[in-house]
């Protein structure tokens, strides 16, 4: 059988069409999705906008650019990313509102985007449509978020990266968690499995909740969990109806840390499982054919753009790559990783993985220990979904005219001559018509070393010494500040 | 054991060993009291803890090789770093 292919471009950048961005529309045409879209398909772009604070979300040009692309080729595009879970107590995306909001904040809007931005899963992300995944290794069914199920054609553009409970964040998981609406994603979470749930399998040790006076914090256990499961007694007793857990994930960042919950393996590896099998129900939702992948793999950050902050990245830019299969796409971007030094000063070097040739997510994007950059492409490759095994193929630069100004591609005389002889920017008409006021001369190497090698005050007519003070008026009284007396002060004081 | 307690655990013995160093020793039994109380905690059992446990680690072998006023206050350094870290929420799992 034929490996699939994966396009690729590095990270390096000499000129406008090997930027990055247009790298990114490079191999969007190199791996024939513009093939795909047809005059008048209604195309999703799925990607995470990112947690409020965090920094390493792929950046709203990218998603422009395809956006652009898309409508070039006839196609109405919007971009897109679903409610999630309650996760964390403070969660900025957890409903069509809140996703909005931390959109826009960081840079994502219709104005930015050249089309809208939605959240897929509806208001509070139960807008979906149910698949059943026969072939999948742990579930059965998937929620998929409604927009993106009822596109003609789907670009699941992603910022690869590491995550802590996936592990890696990559398309399957892009796909496997981003493209599920939220009830989809307590299904992917494992809420309420009788074997995997955190409810049913954690090991709760209440005894160790040290009760309300010398745990000033003790009411945010009771205030993280949202159907109101966890209870703090008058006698100082923590109470947990663990029966009706949801697997939200609100709960353990404040019950780990106290020693309340044992961490627990079996979930965190269920749920990389489970992303396969719900990675599956998109494709059966969507249609194989309609569905292209492209990883933007910059800013690899150790944990996800869900965090809500965003570390310096483990390994340094690797590249894009396009690939119409999720886990040869995936597995390119791992090994990419694994051959790529660690960033120094980075949780690579902390961690003891920074050699070229470590894997760099086990340790470094995994929350917990045991877990495996390959759980989740491994098990797509058991239910069907592609190949771990691919074929690179380096895309070549389309050439800068392909890459022109979109809003006004006309070269600089067609464009501004007749706009500058009417607006003149530069003051011809000034100094002997070079313009401004300026030495004709300096000393060019005196400020060119380490040490400064000229007097500070030796340039002529200046206001500003450089000492902390601002000494505008030596020339000119009306620059002066006025003093409480209302009169002008000679100078303003350090 | 996982990988954080273990390298953890490595880090305590070499500070055992160097608080036979007489100019040394109490800062090094303070130290290691301060790190029994937090060697169980859900910092140390998950990967949260190991970049502190590697850093504590390599600056007990410095000192074991150089032992000198600077490297015992790098230790002492990281030590506080765990104290500071050991208890925060905010593990990230999704």
């Amino acid at each position: 059988m034929e490996k699939p292919k994966v396009y690729f471009m590095d990270a390096r950048s000499e000129s406008p069409d090997t930027s990055l961005i247009n790298k990114t529309v490079t191999v969007f045409e190199a791996a024939g999705f513009d093939n795909m879209i047809n005059k008048g398909d209604v195309v999703a772009i799925k990607m995470h906008c990112g947690e409020l604070g965090s920094s390493a979300y792929i950046r709203p040009a990218y998603v422009r650019a395809i956006a652009d692309k898309i409508k070039e080729l006839g196609g109405r595009p919007f971009a897109c990313d679903t409610t999630t879970q309650t996760y964390g107590t403070w969660g900025s995306r957890v409903t069509e509102l809140d996703l909005i909001e931390t959109a826009e904040r960081n840079g994502f809007s219709s104005a930015t985007l050249g089309c809208p931005f939605l959240s897929a899963d509806g208001y509070v992300g139960t807008s979906d449509y149910r698949v059943d995944v026969p072939e999948g290794y742990l579930l059965k069914e998937a929620y998929i978020a409604q927009a993106i199920a009822a596109a003609d054609k789907v670009i699941v553009l992603t910022h690869f990266k590491g995550h802590g409970m996936g592990v890696i964040g990559g398309a399957l998981k892009n796909l496997g968690i981003g493209c599920q609406s939220k009830r989809g994603k307590f299904n992917v979470h494992m809420g309420r499995h009788p074997e995997y749930g955190i409810g049913d399998s954690t090991v709760f040790h209440p005894e160790n909740f040290k009760g309300k006076e010398a745990d000033p914090d003790w009411e945010l256990l009771e205030n993280c969990c949202p159907l109101g499961l966890f209870k703090v007694t008058d006698d100082d007793k923590l109470l947990w109806e663990r029966e009706k857990c949801i697997n939200c994930l609100g709960c353990g960042s404040w019950m780990n840390p106290r020693g309340i919950f044992e961490p627990n393996l079996a979930n965190f590896d269920a749920t990389d499982i489970a992303i396969a099998d719900a990675a599956l129900g998109v494709i059966k939702a969507v249609g194989k054919e309609n569905i292209g992948f492209i990883n933007v793999a910059v800013d690899v950050s150790p944990k996800c753009d869900c965090a809500g902050f965003s570390d310096l990245p483990l390994v340094p830019h690797l590249g894009v790559f396009a690939s119409k299969d999720p886990v040869a796409i995936d597995q390119a971007c791992v090994n990419a990783a694994m051959h790529a030094p660690g960033t120094p000063g980075s949780l690579a070097e902390e961690m003891g993985i920074d050699a070229p040739g470590e894997r760099k997510f086990d340790l470094g994007g995994g929350a917990i220990e045991g877990l495996s950059e390959q759980t989740t492409i491994n098990t797509a490759v058991v239910n069907g979904l592609g190949s771990r095994d691919h074929e690179i193929v380096h895309a070549q630069p389309l050439g800068r005219d392909r890459f022109a100004f979109p809003p006004d591609p006309r070269p600089t005389k067609v464009r501004f001559a007749k706009m500058f002889e009417k607006f003149q920017p530069f003051p011809f008409d000034k100094h002997d018509g070079r313009g401004y006021n300026r030495l004709d001369k300096v000393d060019i190497d005196a400020v060119k070393g380490d040490n400064i090698t000229v007097d500070p005050h030796s340039h002529q007519d200046a206001a500003y010494h450089g000492d902390g003070g601002w000494h505008p008026g030596d020339d000119d009284p009306s620059f002066l500040p006025k003093n409480e007396a209302g009169n002008k002060d000679s100078k303003t004081k350090k | 054991m996982g990988r954080a307690q273990d390298l953890l655990e490595k880090a305590m013995n070499n500070i055992k060993e160097l608080s036979s160093n007489t100019d040394f020793s109490d800062r090094c039994n303070d130290g290691l009291s301060r790190l029994e109380v937090q060697k169980d905690k859900f910092f140390f059992q998950s990967l949260a803890g190991l970049p502190s446990a590697n850093k504590l680690f390599k600056a007990t072998e410095k000192m074991i090789s150089d032992p000198n006023e600077n490297n015992m206050n790098e230790i002492e350094t990281v030590i506080q770093e765990i104290d500071d870290k050991a208890d925060a929420p905010g593990t990230v799992l999704t």
